[in-house]
């Protein structure tokens, strides 16, 4: 029986904070804001209708602690929390206790999070529901003839990989059969030194990987649709920096088919609510199942622009308890959309984090442009969290138009007082490979340099003749302001005496 | 009307400019090109449209020290840190490399420049503040002068000689009581 939600509070901060208080708000449904005390002029506390601290700037000490966010839901009478996406977006612990409190969480079951958040037990949930997952050996490797039969059934290359490995180490490339015993050896015992622990497995190479997902959105009817993919292959690190939707590679029978393992992916764990499939793509456009993320993403837009629907308010709908307001067959996208990611990231010092007052923000503004923002004119960005400041979302016809679009958005974007990465948008829409949709995983390691990033020829000469008239113009009113005005400053003080020592004469 | 010059310095090159007022407009001169600028001010000290030869542009002064002419200017798409200073303040600065200590001051070159002449002799009483040589730079003559009453102990340099910054010059030191 559907439920009238009455109060939302929102367990995250920044842009994805506000993005969910502006729906909670076109419903009329007063939002509680939870901030940490280094947030007390964040934007989604000036935002909200309410607003309660509920601890010091560590996350771990506020937006992190599960006892402290149930504490602000009883003392302000919510009776649902949306968690954003990070934070506790996907912690079963959390779900379950606003659960036994009787309160909604707005997501998906704490069954379905435990599930999909451990890669081990969804890979063989996925295995089991006939989803196609990389290629693999489904344990670790005992010996090279072993090794050599998995190797030739998956087809080279393959990858070796430290069962306790992360972050690029304890990884090896085997290209042909005769590599593979000495490369086991090799791998074992770098994961032995490394990790201690020799357990390795071999899995299928993918060599020009991109990254596509499905978003996918169910009710508890049993209604589980999909809305297309999301192609987010630009990424730094592992992590998402520009998402567009389409994906320049995908076409429809492949959308269908991806679309219709994703949902099978979203019945097997009877996963409610919003949620986004994430596939391995190869060069082949061959496709297999990473993993799921049981949350609203933070390249959502994307996909609200080309299926024209606000996924926020279905969550809503969905966590009241209602139907799908639309079938499979009523999704047909239109258009094409690009999110760049604003990160307080300066691109020309390898992405070293910056931080302060933002002392100018100009906003893009015309057709196609939609931004989701944490920040504003003044707002001094903390050193504390998450360095993601807003999404620029760039809507048009083509991609070609989508491309050009953003162009001119960036043209008009100024943030400045503190360092971003503009500049490095602006540098890639310049790429032609860029342009051309041809890129993987690998785009921004392999050919973003500091040396590459480009201002405008005229900006010199502008820079200077701006800066001298206005130096020219504060000089001469700090004169006419007189001495009352300079006994304020000393410095200035300091020069006048030293101009003494020096008297200028004419020629 | 009158003209400021001014040495501004970006992305690491110095350069002289000069500025004069023109009518409703400013011409500023560049590497011996006059540029005619019209220039309004939407906020004061902050956000200016300037139109120059017809190209038209909006500045922010987004990061501003005044006192050392600091000022970071963002324009088209871009900002870049712009260093200001008329044409004395440089003189001073460069100067404050000279200096007395105890009983010594010694005059160094603010600036690379030609020395004029000398317009006192080795042996001969200064006063503080009276001018010790006269160096060209820029166009302009540049009279230097004492920071302490003493003796000119000598002069290192011949006229018409060309030094650079920080050159030692000249020599002062105080008179023995």
């Amino acid at each position: 029986m559907p439920k009238t939600i009455k109060k939302v509070l929102v367990a995250n901060r920044g842009e994805i904070a506000l993005r969910v208080m502006r729906a909670l708000r076109e419903l009329e449904i007063p939002s509680v804001a939870v901030y940490s005390e280094a947030d007390r002029e964040a934007a989604h506390v000036l935002f909200a209708n309410e607003a309660i601290c509920v601890g010091p700037a560590a996350s771990t000490e506020s937006y992190l602690r599960i006892d402290r966010i149930l504490a602000a839901v009883k003392s302000s009478g919510a009776d649902a929390v949306h968690p954003g996406y990070g934070f506790l977006s996907e912690n079963p612990a959390f779900a379950r206790a606003l659960r036994d409190a009787g309160v909604v969480f707005i997501g998906p079951s704490p069954e379905a999070m435990e599930v999909m958040g451990n890669k081990l037990t969804a890979r063989a949930a996925m295995i089991e529901a006939g989803v196609r997952v990389i290629p693999g050996s489904d344990g670790a490797l005992h010996d090279p003839e072993e090794a050599a039969r998995l190797a030739g059934e998956i087809g080279f290359p393959v990858m070796l990989k430290a069962a306790a490995g992360g972050g690029g180490k304890g990884m090896r490339v085997v290209r042909e059969e005769g590599e593979l015993a000495q490369a086991l050896e090799a791998t074992q015992a770098e994961a032995a030194k490394a990790f201690a622990d020799s357990a390795v497995f071999v899995e299928k190479y993918i060599d020009r990987p991109r990254h596509v997902e499905i978003q996918v959105l169910a009710d508890r009817k049993g209604n589980t649709v999909y809305l297309g993919e999301r192609e987010c292959s630009i990424q730094r690190r592992h992590q998402k920096v520009v998402e567009e939707s389409p994906s320049p590679i995908v076409s429809e029978a492949m959308r269908r088919e991806m679309g219709e393992m994703a949902v099978r992916v979203a019945k097997a764990c009877e996963y409610e609510g919003a949620g986004t499939v994430e596939f391995m793509v190869d060069a082949d456009r061959d496709f297999y199942f990473l993993e799921m993320n049981t949350r609203l993403q933070v390249e959502h837009p994307i996909t609200e622009l080309t299926y024209n629907v606000d996924l926020v308010k279905l969550q809503l709908a969905v966590a009241s308890g209602k139907a799908l307001p639309f079938t499979q067959a009523d999704l047909q996208p239109r258009g094409w959309a690009m999110e760049f990611r604003i990160y307080a990231e300066d691109p020309a010092t390898d992405f070293l984090p910056s931080t302060g007052k933002i002392h100018r923000l100009r906003e893009p503004e015309g057709p196609g442009i939609r931004h989701d923002s944490g920040i504003y004119e003044k707002y001094d960005v903390p050193v504390f969290y998450d360095p993601l400041l807003s999404k620029l979302v760039v809507f048009g016809e083509t991609r070609g138009e989508v491309i050009q679009r953003a162009r001119r958005a960036f043209s008009e974007f100024v943030i400045a007082g503190i360092r971003t990465n503009l500049p490095f948008h602006q540098w890639l829409l310049r790429q032609s490979d860029f342009e051309k949709g041809d890129f993987d995983t690998h785009f921004i390691d392999r050919h973003f340099k500091p040396e590459l990033l480009e201002s405008d020829e005229d900006l010199p000469f502008v820079a200077l003749a701006a800066a001298t008239l206005a130096y020219h113009q504060h000089g001469r009113r700090m004169n006419f302001a007189g001495l009352q005005a300079f006994s304020r400053r000393p410095s200035r003080w300091k020069l006048a005496a030293r101009r003494e020592a020096v008297t200028r004469r004419q020629n | 009307m009158s003209t400021h010059h001014y040495i501004v310095t970006i992305e690491g090159e110095k350069k002289e400019v000069s500025l004069a007022p023109d009518g409703e407009r400013w011409a500023l001169t560049l590497d011996g090109v006059t540029h005619n600028i019209e220039q309004t001010i939407i906020e004061r000290d902050e956000i200016y449209s300037l139109i120059i030869g017809g190209q038209s542009y909006m500045v922010d002064l987004v990061g501003k020290d005044w006192d050392a002419g600091k000022l970071t200017v963002s324009a088209l798409a871009g900002s870049l840190e712009v260093l200001v200073r008329d044409e004395l303040e440089a003189i001073a600065e460069e100067m404050s490399d000279s200096g007395s200590t105890e009983g010594l001051f010694e005059l160094k070159a603010p600036m690379p420049g030609i020395v004029v002449k000398s317009l006192v002799k080795p042996g001969e009483k200064v006063l503080r503040g009276q001018g010790l040589m006269i160096l060209e730079a820029m166009k302009m003559q540049n009279e230097l002068s004492s920071e302490m009453d003493g003796l000119l102990q000598e002069i290192l340099v011949a006229d018409g000689q060309m030094v650079e910054t920080g050159a030692l010059l000249a020599r002062v030191i105080q008179e023995d009581e």
